[in-house]
């Protein structure tokens, strides 16, 4: 008998029902625990975190302070996408352009972040500014390579189907290289956004 | 009156080193073929011999070191619209629907909406793929896939259709099935033809003339021609005799082949 390798139907095989059940088996140890413990400073309770995240979420202040950390953050990340996503298709493309530019990007990825902290504060002064710059730095470099590999990884016969039907090297870059690269762009992005959000602080 | 040659070529040598650059393998030795207006031919020969090679040599994805090929008497410099392709894993753009693939060489050049309509709507008559062009390769099985990849080489009415092994993926008991289907396929696009496959029974079934390959050099030691109707039936003696004198040549190839790099 044939053994049928389609999914089971039902919430079985969705992902999204075990996840709810890790959620309610955490909570349920943490209200345990934390009822448990007298040290409240070691391990607050259940049930004063959720008074106090249904707080912050009506309170004015902590949303305003989250729209300017969001804008901060979708800031710099558009900064790192229109910076990274080109850069990274030309390197992808190109040779030469890979070879010429490697070093560069290469080391000053190296770098840790902090390191730029007083140079960002010089030329942007206070405010805004460093943050977004830092998060925007930190993001290109993700972009970057991301774009790079998901270049790279295009087959080759997808460039000799184009070139066979008579594509220019710019109709090849337009029908080729942008969709092809499209879903690893979209990688590079979401993983920028999340290091955007980790150095936010 | 004599068929024109539409594809000529002439002393085609291409030559591999490897990563050191000392050691090089000659692929294709001296090679020279001519291809006749609406002519089928098959490349035929074992591993190695450079039948895949020459055909993307032909095709311009590949430089020769030496030698030339014509095209209606024209030099090719790289690929064009005048030979279509078909790749074997089809190579079909995975975000682009079957109309779009299909279209593409027609967007490039920009042709209006009314001719990319009625061209379309006769391809996908001549290939019953109705009702499915807003589909995504992806939606499509194996044969609907090598469908729209012979379509999408023809749409813009090539001088020469190259194609790759374009069955060599698929298995023993859905191969002649499809071997079929390309042949209609084929047959209703009237076009100059050019096949590798390393498949006896395909080429004999399909190609009005076989060239047989060896791996010393890539040298065309039989050039056979069918004198067969159309369709063939698998069965009869002509057909038997031919696939018989062929695989005779195939395995003097792979002799050569053994002595040339034994």
């Amino acid at each position: 008998m044939a053994v049928s390798r389609d999914k089971i139907p039902g919430p079985v095989s969705d992902g999204r029902a075990y996840s709810l059940i890790i959620l309610l088996g955490a909570c349920l140890i943490w209200y345990v625990a934390g009822n448990r413990t007298t040290n409240h400073m070691v391990l607050p309770t259940f049930q004063s975190v959720v008074c106090a995240f249904f707080e912050a979420l009506t309170s004015k202040e902590i949303l305003l302070n989250l729209a300017i950390t969001m804008r901060r953050v979708l800031l710099g990340f558009s900064y790192a996408f229109c910076i990274g996503a080109p850069i990274g298709l030309l390197m992808g493309y190109s040779n030469a352009a890979n070879k010429a530019l490697s070093p560069f990007i290469n080391s000053a990825r190296q770098v840790p972040v902090m390191a730029w902290v007083p140079l960002a504060i010089i030329w942007f002064g206070l405010g805004d500014g460093p943050t977004v710059f830092l998060i925007a730095f930190t993001g290109v470099f993700t972009m970057i390579i991301n774009t790079i590999n998901a270049v790279q990884d295009i087959d080759r016969n997808y460039y000799h189907a184009a070139r066979s039907l008579g594509a220019t090297r710019w109709q090849v870059i337009r029908d080729v290289v942008l969709p092809g690269s499209f879903p690893g762009i979209f990688t590079g992005g979401r993983l920028a956004i999340g290091l955007g959000w980790m150095s936010v602080i | 009156m004599e068929k024109r040659d539409i594809l000529r070529i002439e002393q085609i040598r291409k030559v591999y080193a490897d990563k050191s650059q000392i050691n090089e393998h000659v692929v294709l030795g001296d090679i020279n073929l001519r291809v006749k207006e609406k002519e089928m031919v098959c490349l035929v020969g074992p591993s190695g011999c450079g039948k895949t090679t020459l055909l993307t040599i032909v095709a311009g994805f590949l430089q020769a070191e030496r030698g030339n090929i014509y095209i209606n008497d024209m030099p090719i410099h790289g690929p064009g619209p005048d030979r279509g392709f078909v790749f074997q894993g089809y190579a079909l753009f995975p975000w682009m629907t079957v109309e779009e693939n299909i279209l593409y060489a027609l967007k490039l050049r920009h042709a209006g909406k009314e001719e990319k309509q009625n061209r379309l709507a006769q391809l996908l008559k001549m290939s019953h793929l109705s009702g499915n062009e807003k589909k995504y390769p992806k939606e499509l099985s194996g044969g609907m896939k090598q469908r729209v990849a012979v379509m999408r080489a023809i749409a813009a009415a090539p001088e020469l259709l190259l194609l790759d092994e374009p069955l060599a993926a698929i298995d023993f008991q859905m191969r002649q099935l499809m071997q079929e289907e390309l042949y209609t396929l084929l047959m209703s696009a009237n076009t100059t033809t050019i096949m590798v496959t390393h498949d006896v029974d395909e080429a004999v079934y399909m190609a009005d003339r076989v060239i047989v390959m060896s791996p010393r050099e890539g040298e065309i030691i039989a050039d056979y021609h069918l004198d067969m109707a159309r369709p063939r039936n698998r069965h009869s003696p002509k057909y038997l005799h031919h696939k018989e004198q062929l695989t005779l040549y195939l395995s003097e190839s792979f002799n050569i082949g053994m002595e040339h790099t034994g």
